[in-house]
């Protein structure tokens, strides 16, 4: 049989021809790439309202007029930054929310640095969210605030949430990880023979530039190649070129993460798999996800393969709560965030959901005229009410 | 005894020619260099130069009682007694030495037939696999225990922990080599997979001659393979061995870098971390506090 003709100088040919367009292409990706680029994230404007050590709260100022009443505490992971929440004009989480008429504060968690290596999730959880949580109410006089969080920020949330139910109006989680003893995640399979003792040992936080580089390992194909040669391929793109840094900003713009927290996040978590028992405990107490009573919204993505659906979506099953709902949206992990298509029906969505769970209005003190002080006292006595389904339980 | 030698008498011991050649060309030079002891002159007089001339003084009494003692009859007889047993020593010495050098050679070879031996067994197919874990295996067994040595004197510990680093950054380029090899091998079985599937094509029909479809194909194929081998448990645990090399010697070179910090009177990491976890636990009950009052 004769040999298969696989037509090699036509291939080259065109390669040529490819090669000599790629010329072409590389003097309009100078003036793209030499020109002025807006490739600035995180442009909303925002007020920074509480600082304690390295976090911050964030409060951004009002686009539209309030719809929901309860303000709404964003709260990411310790992984990567916030800013993705607001990464461009046109994929803005925050600025979705504002238009909304959500009043949003968004926690920053900052850069830890050598001295934050001994903090533990107990810190975060019912250090730091409870403290602005605190703050949120207080300063809005409200006895409850909704809290929405992403990926590790949802798993805090969720523990806050449980031990402190009586803050907590409704909760909203997206591609948040509470179920860890699963195969088909790549970080579940290798977390399992990770010696993290000895890395915390050695490293003291975890580096920024390790996580980013074990990310990266994930999908190297992907990832380290397909990507840059995409780019290379639109570089005289204009508003791709800008599209891209601001994304390559974001993702490789990665803090340490606090050494005791890591340990305890990938030994109780990733390890034992504690949290979906109701086995995990922060600071002394145990973590009982039945005691999360308040209406919950959980989100995540289909093709997500940092967090997968089966690592989601037993969250709304363990919760103590009668008001529950998944939502699992055809998206990867951040694609909820700066997908343009998947914001349009992301964030109308969850005003909806908030909207239709406001805390009931408070009842207003009845004055006491000078006529009916001096008139003889009646009293009057109303039937009880049956209690609002997200009315505060018995606390702890 | 002396022996004649025509009209010359000659001293059966060399160096006692020697020692008064010796004499006879600094003894008259002393003099000349004003200051200077004169060790062969009158050592009654004139008074002490110093250290040096102490010093020298000590030299020449001690040169005088051994030149003197070298002449006496029974000295001179274990000098040449000495003298002819000298040779065979130095023989014994010698064929000591080279019965050790032999010795090593021996080693050095049959560790050399060992390794020739296992190359020669290893499996063709899976090379350049059988070469690492052969790398790895000959640097733990043979070479890393000259690393081990338990060092001796007051520096001991800094020897080793100096040491200890060369040790854990060898192992680190073994494990390291490793590692790539294993991420490498996705890439080699993904060309193979996209050659094939070319062929494939070319038998099918007319084939596209863009060379965007084939790197379309070529990335669809590697993504495959690595997905493949991520989850194999060999990855994970050359991945596990990977990072455990790359800790250890972060912990070795850290303890070399503290003994030098220390050296210097600069606080170590391991003191500040100390501190910090104090002011953690401090600012922790303080909280603690303020939350209950």
């Amino acid at each position: 049989m004769a040999p298969p003709k696989i037509p090699v100088d036509l291939i080259l040919k065109n390669l040529a021809q490819e090669a000599e367009d790629a010329q072409q292409k590389m003097g309009k990706a100078a003036d793209v790439l030499l020109g002025e680029l807006d490739a600035e994230i995180a442009t909303t404007p925002y007020d920074v309202v509480y600082t304690q050590d390295r976090v911050k709260l964030k409060h951004y100022p009002p686009t539209a007029p309030r719809k929901i009443k309860t303000p709404l505490l964003m709260i990411y992971a310790l992984i990567n930054r916030e800013t993705m929440l607001d990464l461009q004009p046109g994929r803005s989480v925050v600025q979705n929310f504002l238009d909304q008429g959500i009043d949003v504060y968004m926690i920053d968690w900052g850069y830890p640095t050598r001295k934050d290596r001994y903090l533990e999730i107990d810190d975060h959880v019912n250090g730091y969210i409870d403290d602005i949580v605190d703050f949120i109410r207080h300063t809005n006089k409200v006895p409850k605030i909704n809290i929405m969080g992403i990926c590790m920020g949802g798993t805090f949330s969720v523990i806050y949430a449980s031990q402190h139910p009586e803050k907590v109006q409704n909760l909203i989680t997206t591609v948040t990880p509470t179920h860890f003893d699963i195969d088909t995640g790549l970080l579940n399979i290798w977390m399992r023979s990770m010696n993290v003792d000895q890395m915390v040992d050695t490293y003291g936080n975890i580096p920024g530039d390790l996580l980013n580089f074990g990310f990266l390992l994930l999908n190297p194909a992907r990832l380290m190649i397909d990507k840059y040669v995409g780019f290379f391929e639109n570089m005289a793109d204009k508003t791709f070129v800008e599209n891209f840094v601001r994304m390559e900003k974001w993702i490789f713009d990665s803090p340490d993460i606090p050494g005791e927290t890591f340990r305890q996040f990938i030994k109780d978590c990733y390890q034992r798999n504690l949290l979906i028992q109701n086995k995990l405990v922060v600071g002394g107490k145990r973590v009982d996800l039945r005691k999360l009573s308040m209406p919950l919204l959980n989100v995540y993505g289909q093709y997500d393969h940092l967090v997968p659906p089966e690592s989601c979506e037993r969250l709304t099953a363990a919760v103590g709560s009668d008001d529950t709902e998944d939502i699992c949206l055809k998206t990867g992990h951040i694609g909820i965030y700066v997908s343009s298509k998947t914001q349009k029906e992301f964030a109308p969505k969850i005003a909806s959901w908030l909207g239709k769970r406001e805390a009931p209005a408070p009842k207003k003190k009845r004055r006491v005229s000078a006529a009916t002080k001096t008139a003889p006292k009646t009293v009057r006595v109303r039937a009880a009410k049956p209690a609002a389904p997200n009315a505060a339980p018995a606390s702890k | 005894m002396p022996e004649n030698r025509g009209t010359e008498t000659v001293n059966e011991a060399p160096h006692i020619d020697w020692t008064k050649m010796a004499a006879q060309f600094w003894g008259p030079l002393a003099p000349a260099w004003p200051g200077l002891f004169n060790p062969f002159g009158d050592q009654e007089k004139g008074p002490s130069g110093g250290r040096m001339d102490d010093a020298l003084r000590s030299s020449a009494a001690l040169w005088q009682a051994l030149f003197g003692s070298s002449t006496a009859p029974a000295a001179l007889d274990n000098f040449m007694k000495a003298a002819q047993v000298a040779p065979d020593i130095a023989f014994g010495v010698g064929q000591t030495c080279l019965q050790t050098f032999a010795a090593f050679q021996q080693q050095v070879q049959a560790w050399i037939g060992k390794r020739a031996a296992a190359g020669a067994a290893m499996d063709t197919q899976d090379l350049d696999k059988a070469f690492i874990r052969e790398w790895t295996e000959t640097y733990q067994n043979e070479l890393s225990r000259y690393l081990k040595i338990p060092q001796i004197g007051l520096t001991r510990f800094h020897q080793e922990r100096a040491l200890a680093v060369a040790d854990a950054f060898n192992v680190l380029q073994v494990r390291m080599a490793e590692f790539s090899h294993m991420l490498y091998l996705p890439m080699e079985k993904s060309f193979n997979a996209l050659q094939a599937q070319m062929v494939e094509m070319a038998k099918a029909g007319p084939v596209d001659e863009k060379p965007k479809t084939y790197y379309n194909l070529w990335i669809k194929l590697l993504e495959a393979q690595y997905m493949t081998l991520f989850q194999q448990p060999e990855y994970s645990a050359v991945m596990g061995r990977t990072l455990e090399a790359v800790h250890e010697f972060s912990a070795a070179r850290q303890a070399l870098i503290d003994d030098l910090l220390k050296m210097a009177a600069i606080p170590t990491q391991k003191e500040l971390d100390e501190l910090y976890k104090e002011i953690h636990q401090l600012k922790k009950r303080m909280r603690a506090y303020e939350k209950k009052t």
